[in-house]
């Protein structure tokens, strides 16, 4: 039991810094913002490989296969396709002269 | 359960690659920092990732099944995941982020599920409790993602499709969805039954709740399709008891959110006024 309630601080704690770390973001970054985010519970493919070291049966090496074929285009597309978006900005502030 | 050296490491490794992506989200506030900022959550990625694949050889004991298909899972998701992320214009990369939202929903769901179903004994509450959230919260983000990458890909059918009676709709998925979540938690022993039911209605419930909603207001509802994946993941996390996946789908879960009611905010609207739907009309669709 003592690990569940690690388990559960480590979520509630985990929370609090979400809110946090996304306080005062221009409106201008909430889109690469809400990819970069969605990139990171990619995180799921840690996941996927710690469930197929456990896995034996057909029906886990099917869930297997389609979980590492979500959870890596999720994550893969996700930072390139932020890193694009991202890009566009550094472009576009550079027509704007580069002032501040 | 006692730890082995390799477990303490892979542990940290995880707290390092959390304190990254806290710091990638942190950097991404400002537009001059901000492509730091996803570069430093690549690289935290990048090492939980690596982290993972090493415990899994140090421990051994695996399938090489198993293993094998995992590795070609990850080969064939990380082509796919390139090649739409580089071809996609510019123009069309929300949808694109809600595609990717909506295969990390399913990512997410199908580890929560193996979790219930795979194990020959009958799992304990709190792994059907945590895996069943995660099955649920999962399902619903993978079709509300996809009817919102459809709708802002301005796919015909997808901005035709209309709900009458939303509201009655959307109480019966919920009810029906929660209820077979509960017969999971009380009848372990039926768990393919209640699991796979769980996972439909949750399916229909995703439908049911992003269609009424117009194609102006996609990219709040991505953002709060976003932070359930997030939720999701971290709900994962808790069945399998890995730290990474507990803190990053936390993380992502109250960012989300706070993003979402920033954004609602940015369009004057208050977030519940989006999420129930019913205004804009999916014709305001850009």
């Amino acid at each position: 039991m003592p690990e569940l309630v690690v388990s559960i601080t480590l979520f509630i704690l985990a929370l609090l810094i979400g809110i946090e770390v996304i306080g005062k973001v221009p409106a201008t970054l909430h889109t690469p913002l809400m990819s970069g985010a969605n990139s990171i519970h990619g995180i799921v493919i840690v996941g996927v490989v710690i469930v197929a070291a456990e896995a034996n049966s057909p029906l886990s090496y099917v869930f297997i296969f389609l979980a590492a074929v979500l959870g890596t285009m999720n994550v893969v597309g996700g930072y390139v396709v932020t890193d694009r978006m991202l890009e566009m900005f550094k472009s576009d502030k550079k027509d704007k002269g580069g002032n501040k | 359960m006692t730890a082995t050296p390799i477990d303490i490491v892979a542990w940290f490794v995880y707290v390092l690659a959390s304190v990254m992506f806290v710091m990638g989200l942190h950097y991404m506030n400002s537009p001059k920092t901000a492509r730091k900022g996803n570069f430093i959550s690549a690289a935290g990625m990048v090492i939980a990732v690596a982290m993972a694949f090493i415990k899994l050889f140090v421990t051994g004991g695996y399938n090489w099944i198993a293993v094998g298909l995992l590795i070609a899972g990850i080969a064939v998701g990380a082509i796919a995941g390139v090649v739409s992320a580089k071809k996609v214009k510019m123009t069309d990369m929300p949808q694109l982020v809600s595609v990717f939202n909506t295969v990390g929903g399913g990512a997410a769901a199908l580890v929560a599920l193996n979790d219930i179903l795979a194990s020959d004994h009958t799992p304990n509450l709190v792994v059907l409790i945590t895996a069943g959230l995660g099955v649920m919260i999962g399902s619903v983000t993978f079709t509300g993602s996809l009817i919102a990458a459809g709708k802002l890909q301005g796919i015909g059918f997808v901005k035709k499709m209309r709900l009458p009676g939303k509201s009655v709709w959307n109480v019966l998925f919920i009810v029906l969805m929660l209820a077979s979540f509960v017969m999971l938690c009380v009848f372990p022993e039926q768990r393919l039954l209640w699991s796979v039911l769980t996972t439909v209605f949750a399916l229909c419930y995703g439908l049911v709740f992003v269609i009424p909603i117009g194609g102006a207001d996609m990219p709040v509802v991505i953002s709060v399709l976003n932070a359930c994946t997030g939720t999701a993941v971290a709900m994962s996390g808790l069945a399998i008891d890995n730290v990474a996946l507990i803190v990053a789908g936390a993380l992502v879960g109250a960012a989300g959110v706070t993003l979402s009611v920033l954004m609602s905010q940015a369009m004057n609207r208050p977030l519940m006024s989006v999420l129930a739907g019913g205004f804009g009309g999916s014709d305001a669709a850009a």
